[in-house]
């Protein structure tokens, strides 16, 4: 196990560096740079983009930049957003945070309705009640949550309007809440702010996991090892959940890694559509500014929680999987 | 917007002296539509799409910013929109000298920043010393030289200051009215020990909101970035600004701006009542606000079509080159006019902008309204005339496709490009391209990203000519006094090898006689103190445009400003305009507004 780690550790080097170089290629690719709109302001002149042209280093050649902000990243330096003029770590920490909680929510939300929904396809296929799931998971699937959110916003809006019940419909706090409140008030606002985002960002995964997972029961539900466990004399449930279910759940833990990247990734235009202040947001206006180094930090820093994230799924899969050993 | 005050007038209303013995600025009621007595207390709410980048007065790039727009007090000078004089405001008197080029201003006494430090010229010299260093990049930077010549700031004593202007310029009075202080007591020592590298590190987004100053009616009171900017009554603003009844001002109690960074969800939040102001952005969302006020189920007062919009759009050919034959052809001061002709502006307005818009035929963006020209319209749409003059031009034929071919076999056939990010420039430039294929125009449109755009429009090394036939884009930005261009939009000779905005012509050469007329009579009017006369030049230069189309201009938005009813004090419609507003509240004078109990 050890030796496995370890050299998966040493492979990390050359796709992280391979990953940032391609990140760098690709945004420098990309026409025009940090200055592009305000080279079209008539109140601009040359002197003057000249001059931030140097202050951002903006004219040295790109392996140049690359160096340095490989060097820099080495030495834990992000580097500094032209935006913001401030280090990208301090500023991204706060957005990632926010983001944290809309994925946090989500994922317990998900584990929470898609695995009972799964098995109860599963142990009752072609049921009314598995007719019905299904069809809720393939609305899920189908329906971009961008667009989910606006109808979501606007069924929000006319309840309000009809019943005056006040359900947030955007942003991370109430502005009508004083700054004194206490820590539990503060940490319920959030939690009635991020609910609806939140709801709306997970229907995807419940949809995708709940017919992974019953498809999944399905398979293993007709194995011979089952036959033989019930032949046992095994019990329903412990049939169920202990023998069926954690063979099925195998897809689901190899894909575990992959939320690590997510937590940092933001949430998507879920963000956007609800103001919700997580990574999303920030890294759109980062990518439209051509704001250099947050968009590399990041794209740095998911990169590396996706390979961290993959060898954890490769190791939980050991520990649930006896099929698995690793040398 | 800042009414003249004359010293003896505000003497005699001996009530409104401070302590200080110092004359406050009294804040004249006709900035402000409300009626009887004003409420006091409450908070206004507005919202931005963007979170706000930075705090520091000397880096901030964007529009609104907080310490461009919410932060300040105003400049040395007040602008009266119903007279258009500039008229004293943070100071009190000034004189010019006669050759118009020397300005001594005395500054008024009895002004403080939020932490009740003095305003004086101290302040006003920090302003001056760190904007000019080119290691800061400030935005202001090349305000301070005007034809690269500098603009030259001295203290006479604490409440005195002189400004030098290289020329008489006419625009001098609009820069020294937005000459605004910055506290010399926070930046000055930090700037001695620290230099330019110093100043940039100051006042970011997460310095603590007690360190940040403000000179104007509201100071920081709390900053969440991604969520919201809270701010709050700065007392020391009311000490020297007062309502026409003596009361101190703002009448708010703070401000809050949220950050909503969806247009739909802007909209939602103003619907539900979580934001007090709003800008419905297009025809959709003004229905929208309109459906709900009808429907009673929002208290709210809905102005459309309240003003122009302070930008523009146009269609820009390459003239680069007369090598080629697209390049001799869009060189043709007559293919030109026929292209004009070929747009229809009113189906642009009609089609695009619901009708709430209106078409544009000069660079003036149509919100100063006294200054456009009138009967710069003589290219208007007419699809016959052009066809009649594409013909009299060679192109008598149609090949098969319907395109007009000339008796070398050259097809009337060229691409216009728009920027992605644009539906509004996308669908100017289907209608173009639909009008002009039924004359025998093949127009191709291709829509790429804003910066692949604006690279295609820069200048190459060398002036070698450019890559495209013909680009469709917009400016924004200009002045009030001679809103007519500004100098790197109109200079054709010596231009610099980067950000340059002529964008026609991009070889560093003239290369037709109306371009260095246009630069002669725009300095001239630069110089001319006269208004009627400086408005003349206007027209000179305007009709240039319209006869010889160097651009194409198409058409312009108008704006439209919603707000809950409880909200009192937006000026009256006379002087609304949308470059006079302020960017997140809209047309209204934040220290004059309250909010009805």
């Amino acid at each position: 196990m050890v030796p496995f780690i370890l050299r998966r550790l040493v492979q990390l080097i050359p796709t992280f560096l391979l990953a940032t170089l391609v990140a760098f290629v690709i945004i420098q690719l990309a026409p025009g740079d940090f200055l592009s709109q305000l080279k079209e302001n008539p109140r601009a002149t040359a002197v003057q983009i000249q001059q931030l042209t140097t202050l951002y280093g903006l004219d040295r050649p790109g392996w140049q930049q690359y160096f340095q902000w490989l060097f820099n990243l080495l030495r834990g330096d992000l580097g500094l957003s032209f935006q913001y003029n401030q280090p990208v770590l301090q500023l991204i920490k706060g957005p990632a945070l926010n983001s944290l909680i809309l994925v946090g929510i989500s994922v317990v939300i998900s584990f929470a309705v898609a695995i009972p929904v799964g098995v109860y396809g599963a142990l009752r296929p072609y049921s009314f009640g598995d007719r019905f799931s299904s069809f809720l998971a393939y609305f899920g699937l189908g329906i971009p949550s961008f667009f989910f959110a606006l109808l979501a916003i606007y069924a929000l809006l006319v309840t309000q309007q009809t019943t005056g019940w006040d359900m947030p419909i955007g942003g991370k706090t109430s502005g009508s809440l004083p700054a004194d409140i206490s820590a539990g008030r503060h940490a319920w606002d959030i939690f009635v702010h991020a609910l609806v985002p939140s709801i709306i960002l997970v229907l995807r995964s419940i949809s995708s996991d709940s017919r992974v997972i019953r498809g999944q029961m399905l398979e293993t539900m007709g194995q011979d090892y089952i036959r033989t466990a019930r032949a046992k004399g095994l019990g329903d449930r412990q049939v169920t959940y202990k023998h069926a279910l954690k063979i099925a759940l195998l897809p689901i833990i190899a894909s575990i890694g992959g939320f690590l990247p997510a937590l940092i990734g933001g949430a998507g235009f879920v963000e956007v559509v609800f103001s919700w202040p997580g990574l999303t947001p920030m890294l759109l206006s980062a990518f439209f500014n051509n704001d250099l180094y947050v968009l590399m930090s990041t794209l740095a820093v998911s990169t590396l929680l996706y390979i961290i994230g993959n060898l954890l799924s490769d190791l939980l899969l050991a520990a649930v999987d006896p099929r698995i050993r690793y040398t | 917007m800042k009414n003249l005050l004359m010293l003896a007038a505000a003497l005699t209303i001996g009530s409104t002296l401070t302590s200080a013995g110092a004359a406050p600025y009294v804040n004249e009621a006709k900035y402000s539509n409300a009626k009887g007595t004003p409420d006091m207390g409450g908070v206004l709410r507005g919202a931005n799409l963007a979170d706000f980048k930075t705090i520091n007065p000397f880096t901030y790039r964007e529009s609104p910013s907080l310490p461009g727009s919410i932060l300040v007090a105003g400049g040395l000078l007040g602008y009266d929109a119903y007279s258009g004089d500039f008229t004293p405001y943070m100071a009190e008197s000034y004189t010019q000298s006669a050759d118009k080029t020397l300005f001594t201003l005395k500054i008024r006494k009895g002004m403080k920043w939020s932490d009740g430090e003095d305003i004086t010229a101290d302040d006003y010299m920090t302003t001056y010393t760190i904007e000019r260093d080119e290691k800061v990049g400030s935005n202001a930077f090349s305000g301070w030289y005007p034809n690269e010549k500098p603009i030259i700031v001295k203290k006479l004593d604490a409440y005195t200051i002189t400004i030098k202007y290289p020329n008489a310029d006419v625009t001098a009075l609009e820069f020294i009215g937005a000459y605004a202080p910055q506290p010399s007591h926070i930046f000055d020592s930090v700037y001695k020990t620290k230099g330019a590298e110093g100043i940039k590190a100051m006042w970011s987004v997460s310095t603590p909101a007690a360190q940040i100053v403000s000179a104007g009616p509201f100071k920081l009171e709390r900053y969440v970035p991604g969520e919201r900017v809270t701010l709050t009554k700065n007392k020391f603003f009311g000490e020297w600004n007062k309502d026409s009844a003596g009361r101190a001002l703002p009448y708010l109690d703070g401000l809050q701006i949220n950050i909503v960074a969806d247009a739909n969800a802007q909209l939602a939040a103003f619907l539900a009542g979580n934001t007090d102001v709003y800008q419905p952005g297009d025809r959709d969302k003004l229905a929208q606000v309109k459906a709900a006020i009808d429907a009673k189920k929002l208290t709210a007062n809905l102005l459309p079509n309240a003003s122009s919009r302070a930008s523009s759009d146009f269609v820009v050919f390459n003239q680069d080159t007369a090598g080629s034959f697209k390049g001799k052809l869009f060189r043709n001061v007559k293919f030109r006019q026929v292209f004009s002709q070929l747009v229809n502006r009113d189906a642009m307005v009609d089609l695009v902008l619901g009708g709430l818009g209106v078409p544009t035929y000069t660079g003036v963006y149509p919100v100063y309204k006294d200054w456009v020209a009138g009967g710069a319209d003589q290219f208007k749409f007419n699809p016959t005339a052009a066809a009649a003059t594409l013909k009299s031009l060679g192109f008598s034929k149609k090949d098969k496709d319907g395109v007009l071919v000339d008796a070398k076999g050259n097809r009337l056939e060229f691409t216009l490009i728009a920027n992605a990010e644009n539906t509004r420039r996308q669908q100017y430039a289907k209608i173009i391209a639909d009008e002009a294929l039924k004359v025998g125009v093949k127009i191709n449109t291709s829509f790429i990203a804003f910066n692949q755009m604006s690279g295609l429009l820069d200048a190459k090394p060398n002036f070698a000519p450019r890559s495209f036939d013909a680009i469709m884009i917009g400016l924004v930005g200009g002045g009030l006094t001679y809103p007519v261009s500004s100098d790197n939009v109109i200079t054709c000779n010596n231009l610099p090898a980067d950000g340059n905005l002529h964008m026609f012509n991009q070889t560093g050469k003239c290369i037709y006689p109306f371009e260095t007329q246009i630069v002669n009579l725009y300095y001239k009017g630069r110089g001319e103190f006269n208004l009627a006369k400086r408005k003349d030049v206007a027209v000179s230069i305007q009709k240039l445009e319209a006869a010889n189309q160097p651009v194409t201009y198409l058409a312009a938005q108008t704006v439209h400003y919603a707000w809950q009813t409880k909200v009192q004090g937006e000026v009256p419609k006379q002087i609304m305009r949308d470059d006079l507003s302020n960017v997140i509240y809209g047309p209204r004078d934040l220290a004059l507004t309250w909010i009805n109990k």
